[in-house]
């Protein structure tokens, strides 16, 4: 898989599992692939997978249970939304910026919803 | 310090190697029926009763040329790596080219040689043809007329013997092998020479008395002797002890 | 699963290539060895496998000495060089010889890595492309299933597609028990893949750290402006792409040829930095995961 340049891997395969959480692609209490099996869906190093899960667990939106592997937890749909809003606003000072950069205000915008 | 040695590794080890050489190993075994032939085509009833100079002259030669035409590729850099990653242990590598260069051709060789000696007899009627097989591995021959070395004296130890300097090349020698060793021999050769016309000058000093010329006998008698067994049996043992210490400590 | 401790080594009497070197690896890992040319990488390969003796120093490789070349030792490691030998057998019949020496070999997975890279198994290796005969012993690399796999430049002569075959293979060969070390000039190759990575310099290991390591202590990135705390910099459109210190404790992709060439023009401060001032307390793959994600099963 191809990756942006701008973001940590890890945090852009914690993106892409949320994303698959929020399409529900992948439900609550169903099991999740394991650490090697999406590194090599991904053709990503463990490690990096590893702190994808670490992170999304820290976050509740994955937790672990043994013999069985890792599950998509019940509140996950809305913490993985929070999480994705979280990065998503991050990146709104240089949206902002590049805005007046070009001269462009909200009404411009406006046009391309 | 047990290492383990499993025949059949080593039995695999010199399928392997007979097979990646299997188009060379087919031509030195067809020429000897060619052999054959040629001197029935050229020398008729005759030309059968004389082959076995040349077959034992081609068996030898071949024989000691062996080992650089099956090992050329051992401890080179980069043709000679997966072999020396193969996972067998160094004594079984050793023992399987062992096997092969000392053991199995010269003795394939001589057997086909043999059974062909016997074809001959049997379309010939005449049993002077038949290669005098035991008479290859025991000799007969006295040293200083004394001392019969038997075995040691014999077609197949002598080839073998020969054969060591090569064995021994292969170990030493990383890269053209075959060049080395024989520059090596050369060199050796020469340098023995060398030390042993001195040695003789030194003792053809002015005795011309007859008790002494008999003690020139005994001293050369024993000189013979003790050459021999230096040549004929402790040489070939300590180049194939030498090859084998060597392969322990060899880089690629 | 590999110490190197206090190893020195030099070719006959010319300059050292090594000198009291200490290194570890661990199991479960994909190790990336980076390094300028004649830096000794390919020599470290092949101190690993047995092929070289160090002058001075110690190697231990699973508990084994590489240079008593055990035959224990040698059924636990693969070592495919960077110029492949191309012997005159086809792959299927190289296989049938040298299979039976490797007691882990999987004939199902060499069945599938053939036809994954394409290969044709029964023609002769002496007569396909230099390409062609690197795939084929990847392929039987791989099926040995062993513990240590050194590859020494494995995608040099790879078409781009095979690149892609060869990534993904690496990623499904990779188990808790194996250890990987790929020396590489290629790291675009192989850039998320590698981690650990190590970066050679001579006579001394500038980096062996993981990639959550290095992006803790460094920054990579674009910036309007450039500064003079800048560990290397390249001129891009909007103004830098830089490695710099993480100050701010901000999370960042690492781009391991911008990584490299920071190191190379700071090699006192890496050092310093990654070697001498991180403890080395990352164990093998399995401890880590078990460490840090507890609830999760034994076999993942």
């Amino acid at each position: 898989m191809e990756f942006r340049a701008d973001k940590a891997i890890y945090e852009q395969i914690a993106e892409y599992m949320c994303e698959k959480i929020l399409k529900d692609e992948w439900l609550p209490e169903t099991r999740v692939p394991s650490v090697r099996e999406l590194g090599v869906t991904l053709t990503v190093n463990p490690n990096t997978v590893m702190r994808a899960y670490e992170h999304l667990e820290r976050n509740g939106i994955i937790y672990g249970k043994r013999g069985i592997g890792f599950l998509v937890s019940g509140q996950s749909k809305e913490k993985a939304s929070g999480l994705m809003r979280e990065d998503f606003l991050k990146t709104v000072p240089a949206f902002i910026s590049r805005m007046k950069l070009l001269g462009l205000d909200f009404k411009d915008l406006e046009r391309h919803i | 310090m047990k290492t383990s040695i499993s025949p059949e590794h080593i039995w695999r080890l010199m399928k392997n190697n007979a097979a990646q050489n299997a188009k060379q190993l087919k031509v030195v075994f067809l020429l000897v029926p060619i052999l054959y032939g040629l001197h029935v085509l050229f020398g008729g009833m005759e030309g059968l009763r004389n082959v076995s100079e040349s077959i034992l002259t081609y068996i030898g030669i071949v024989s000691v040329l062996t080992p650089f035409g099956l090992y050329k590729n051992l401890f080179h850099p980069i043709k000679g790596t997966g072999y020396g990653m193969l996972p067998a242990s160094q004594e079984e590598k050793y023992l399987s080219s062992f096997a092969i260069c000392v053991l199995a051709l010269p003795l394939a060789l001589i057997l086909l040689a043999w059974i062909l000696s016997l074809i001959g007899a049997a379309l010939t009627g005449a049993s002077s043809v038949i290669l005098d097989l035991p008479g290859l591995f025991w000799s007969n021959r006295t040293v200083a007329d004394e001392w019969n070395f038997g075995f040691f004296a014999s077609f197949y130890w002598k080839i073998v013997a020969m054969q060591s300097i090569a064995f021994w090349g292969i170990y030493f020698f990383k890269t053209r092998k075959a060049g080395k060793t024989i520059l090596t021999f050369c060199c050796v050769c020469l340098g023995l020479a060398t030390l042993l016309s001195i040695s003789a000058c030194s003792f053809s000093a002015n005795y011309y008395y007859d008790g002494l010329r008999i003690y020139m006998k005994d001293v050369s008698r024993h000189f013979t002797i003790v050459t021999s067994i230096f040549f004929d049996i402790l040489v070939p043992v300590g180049l194939w002890t030498w090859a084998y210490l060597k392969m322990k400590r060899q880089q690629f | 699963m590999i110490q190197i401790n206090n190893l020195s080594f030099q070719y006959g009497k010319k300059q050292a290539v090594f000198e009291q070197l200490d290194m570890e690896m661990k199991a479960g890992y994909i190790y990336g060895l980076l390094g300028e040319n004649g830096v000794g990488k390919t020599t470290l390969l092949r101190l690993l496998a047995g092929l070289r003796f160090p002058t001075r120093g110690s190697i231990r490789v699973a508990g084994f000495e590489p240079a008593a070349r055990k035959k224990e030792f040698l059924s636990q490691v693969c070592y495919l060089p960077d110029v492949v030998h191309a012997v005159p057998l086809s792959l299927n019949a190289y296989a049938a010889q040298m299979a039976p020496f490797y007691p882990d070999f999987d004939h199902e997975q060499f069945a599938r890595y053939i036809s994954e890279f394409n290969i044709n198994p029964d023609k002769k290796l002496s007569q396909s492309s230099h390409g062609q005969q690197k795939k084929a012993m990847m392929c039987f690399a791989l099926a040995c299933n062993t513990k240590l796999i050194l590859l020494d430049e494995p995608t040099n002569g790879m078409d781009i597609p095979s690149k892609g075959i060869f990534r993904r293979l690496i990623a499904q060969a990779a188990t808790d028990e194996k250890c990987f070390v790929i020396s590489t000039h290629q790291v675009r190759d192989l850039e998320n893949l590698i981690d650990p990575i190590i970066i050679l310099e001579h006579n001394q290991v500038l980096l062996n750290n993981t990639v959550e390591e290095i992006t803790g202590k460094l920054w990579f990135g674009r910036v309007p402006e450039k500064s003079d705390h800048d560990l290397y910099r390249e001129e891009c459109v909007g103004g830098y792409a830089i490695v710099g210190y993480n100050d701010k404790g901000e999370s960042s992709r690492l781009d391991v040829e911008m990584l490299f060439n920071a190191a190379i023009r700071n090699k006192g401060l890496f050092k310093r930095m990654f070697i001498d001032e991180i403890q080395k307390t990352h164990s093998s793959f399995a401890d880590e995961i078990k460490r840090k994600l507890p609830d999760i099963p034994e076999k993942l």
